[in-house]
């Protein structure tokens, strides 16, 4: 919780990047889905949504800033919620055809330079592994199944799709080297 | 530390315009209080002011598919406030003041003398309460935590320019800002709770 909260602070100030951001989006959601089903009453500790308008409730007192100032923090919560239910009502909104027809042909070749690279480097690491890759191959989890990891995929674009997939497969494959190493350099 | 306000903004934009409901939300986190002040200085009942705060965010996000992103997401939405607030005036048969507020002072200045006369003594008395609570804490807190949450909120320096000024990483300033923020919440529950 503590860590969330430190990437809340540093997102009011502009200071939180696009993976912390996600994160404080999912935290938020999933602490909407809770409260709707627990007792706001019962929780020992404010909610990340009571942090937020706390600390925004901060900011606007010591800059003094006037009419928000007189919304108690309790009346600005019930405001976010009444406005976050009236939203979730709202007809799911999609990007404009104009913005889709400009990304398109970007998503396509990005798409296909990812997929060309993700290729590469599963044919590199057979190549390079497959004396040793009976060795653990049970205890490791390819990125490509982790379902964790693909949900952050998804939410970036494929530029930094890409760059994080080449960063998990790099990890995935040192880990399985060292491990694979570990055991045959011991014939013992 | 220029544009990285509008990059997150426009990012989290995007999400909306791509389904995602949740990022909306940290859109009315993070401007309910602005949009709240900006209305302010032309409504005088608070029940109006947050009745045109929330028709303010349910139009922007209706309209969201149009956004180009030509200007910032703030200023785009700034105006929306402005003309939901001038339109909800006109609809009660009040004439909407004749001044322009600046988007650059319009959360940061005083309401008007209206505004001040419609508050209740209660209302007043709690705002009253709470910026006292706050600046105790405030005075309260550590060196490095007070140094650091000042420099953030009183002087508008990026985490990077605090750095440097207190000769720590960026991390440290980090960690002090919200620890200092944490700080002034726990004071706060704790005055809610007397």
């Amino acid at each position: 919780m503590a860590n969330i909260k430190e990437t809340m602070s540093a997102f009011i100030d502009e200071e939180a990047n696009e993976i912390e951001t996600h994160r404080l989006l999912r935290s938020i959601a999933k602490e909407k889905n809770d409260n709707e089903s627990h007792d706001l009453e019962t929780r020992d500790q404010p909610s990340l949504i009571t942090s937020f308008i706390t600390f925004m409730s901060i900011r606007t007192s010591m800059l003094q800033q006037s009419y928000s100032q007189r919304i108690s923090l309790a009346e600005h919560e019930a405001l976010f919620q009444r406005i976050s239910s009236a939203i979730g009502k709202e007809p799911t909104k999609h990007a404009s055809s104009v913005g889709v027809s400009l990304r398109k042909p970007v998503i396509g070749f990005a798409l296909a330079a990812s997929l060309l690279v993700v290729v590469s480097f599963v044919t590199l690491n057979m190549e390079n592994t497959e004396s040793v890759k009976v060795v653990g191959e049970d205890n490791v989890n390819p990125i490509e199944s982790d379902n964790g990891v693909e949900s952050e995929l998804r939410d970036l674009d494929a530029e930094r799709q890409r760059h994080l997939r080449q960063y998990l497969n790099e990890h995935d494959r040192v880990m399985r080297t060292k491990r694979a190493s570990q055991l045959v350099s011991n014939p013992k | 530390m220029v544009g990285q306000k509008d990059s997150v903004d426009k990012e989290l934009v995007e999400r909306v315009r791509r389904g995602d409901k949740r990022a909306f939300d940290l859109l009315i986190l993070k401007y309910q209080h602005k949009i709240i002040s900006i209305v302010g200085r032309y409504l005088g009942d608070r029940n109006d002011v947050q009745d045109v705060s929330q028709e303010t965010f349910i139009k922007a996000y209706r309209a969201i598919p149009n956004f180009r992103g030509e200007s910032a997401f703030y200023t785009w939405l700034y105006r929306i406030a402005i003309n939901t607030a001038k339109n909800h005036l006109v609809s009660k048969s009040r004439r909407p003041p004749n001044i322009d507020i600046d988007i650059d002072d319009g959360e940061f200045q005083d309401s008007s003398a209206v505004l001040r006369d419609n508050e209740s003594p209660q209302a007043s008395l709690a705002t009253k309460q709470m910026e006292e609570v706050i600046f105790r804490a405030i005075e309260n807190l550590p060196e490095e935590l007070r140094v650091a949450v000042t420099l953030r909120e009183f002087e508008g320096l990026s985490y990077e320019e605090i750095a440097r000024i207190m000769d720590c990483p960026v991390g440290t300033v980090r960690s002090r800002i919200f620890r200092a923020r944490e700080a002034i919440e726990q004071k706060i529950t704790l005055m809610d709770n007397d």
